[in-house]
């Protein structure tokens, strides 16, 4: 579907705009380095909070190679978490709804779908890396 | 995590009581319903096979169906329908109408498939969910 999507063109251009990861941070570098204006996101000050150059509200004034390489390791980083907790949310709305049916039919067998039920199957069934998701908010 | 599941007993209600507020009827639910079918490819002008995944089909008692896509994403889904925001004034990180586009034609893209597979549904209804 993506991939049929992604192909569809009107008069030669593209309907959807493809990502490339490459274009997409050649953009941010270059916002990065203006010496005026909106430099960083809202996002992306949240996600480079934890870095020195960013501690108190702070930018940097310089953007050096090794910067701009952690900070767009950093993006990378999050984007793999985002999408491990994208994946988890699925999993779990699929096993809440896989019993509903079920359950608006009576059948007593699969009891009282409280949250602790749900989320022990999920336990059982996700990976690891999506397992530690649980302990986070 | 809980909060995933409260939010899926809240989507349920939500659904139910709004289209049948008297709660007579019995509603199905298929998540991660799997959808294969053939369509005609303009830009190559030739049929090509399609599958999909919908993240959720509800067929309530009436024989409609909804179409049910989560969006997950720290980025506010809602935001760009604000008049006031300029696309270009959007941060990278939030929905692009690109984005939004190309959301609507997949929906649409599985509503038409569900009917190609299943031509009893009276009207098939896409929602998104944002979580």
């Amino acid at each position: 579907m993506t991939k049929f999507l992604s192909g569809l063109r009107i008069e030669g251009k593209l309907i959807f705009p493809e990502f490339i990861e490459e274009n997409y941070f050649n953009t941010r570098i270059e916002s990065w380095r203006n010496s005026t204006g909106k430099r960083f996101t809202e996002k992306e000050l949240a996600d480079f909070a934890e870095e020195p150059e960013f501690k108190d509200g702070n930018t940097p004034s310089i953007m050096t190679q090794e910067l701009i390489d952690r900070l767009i390791k950093i993006e990378k980083e999050k984007w793999e978490h985002e999408a491990k907790v994208g994946t988890a949310i699925h999993n779990l709305c699929e096993i809440f709804f896989s019993r509903q049916s079920l359950k608006d039919n009576n059948f007593s067998i699969f009891g009282d779908l409280d949250s602790n039920h749900i989320l022990n199957i999920f336990k059982k069934r996700a990976l690891p890396e999506t397992k530690a998701l649980l302990s986070e908010k | 995590m809980k909060q995933v599941i409260d939010y899926c007993k809240k989507l349920k209600v939500t659904i139910e009581s709004t289209y049948d507020p008297k709660g007579t009827g019995h509603f199905l639910y298929f998540p991660e319903l799997s959808l294969r079918t053939t369509a005609h490819d303009p830009s190559k002008n030739e049929n090509v096979n399609l599958s999909g995944m919908i993240d959720l089909l509800v067929v309530p008692p009436e024989g409609d169906a909804f179409i049910i896509d989560y969006k997950v994403s720290p980025a506010d889904y809602w935001r760009e329908a604000e008049s006031d925001i300029a696309v270009e004034d959007l941060a990278p990180d939030e929905y692009s109408s690109a984005k939004k586009r190309a959301f609507t034609y997949q929906l649409a893209t599985y509503a038409r498939m569900l009917r190609k597979i299943n031509p009893t549904f009276r009207n098939i209804s896409v929602l998104v969910a944002p979580i």
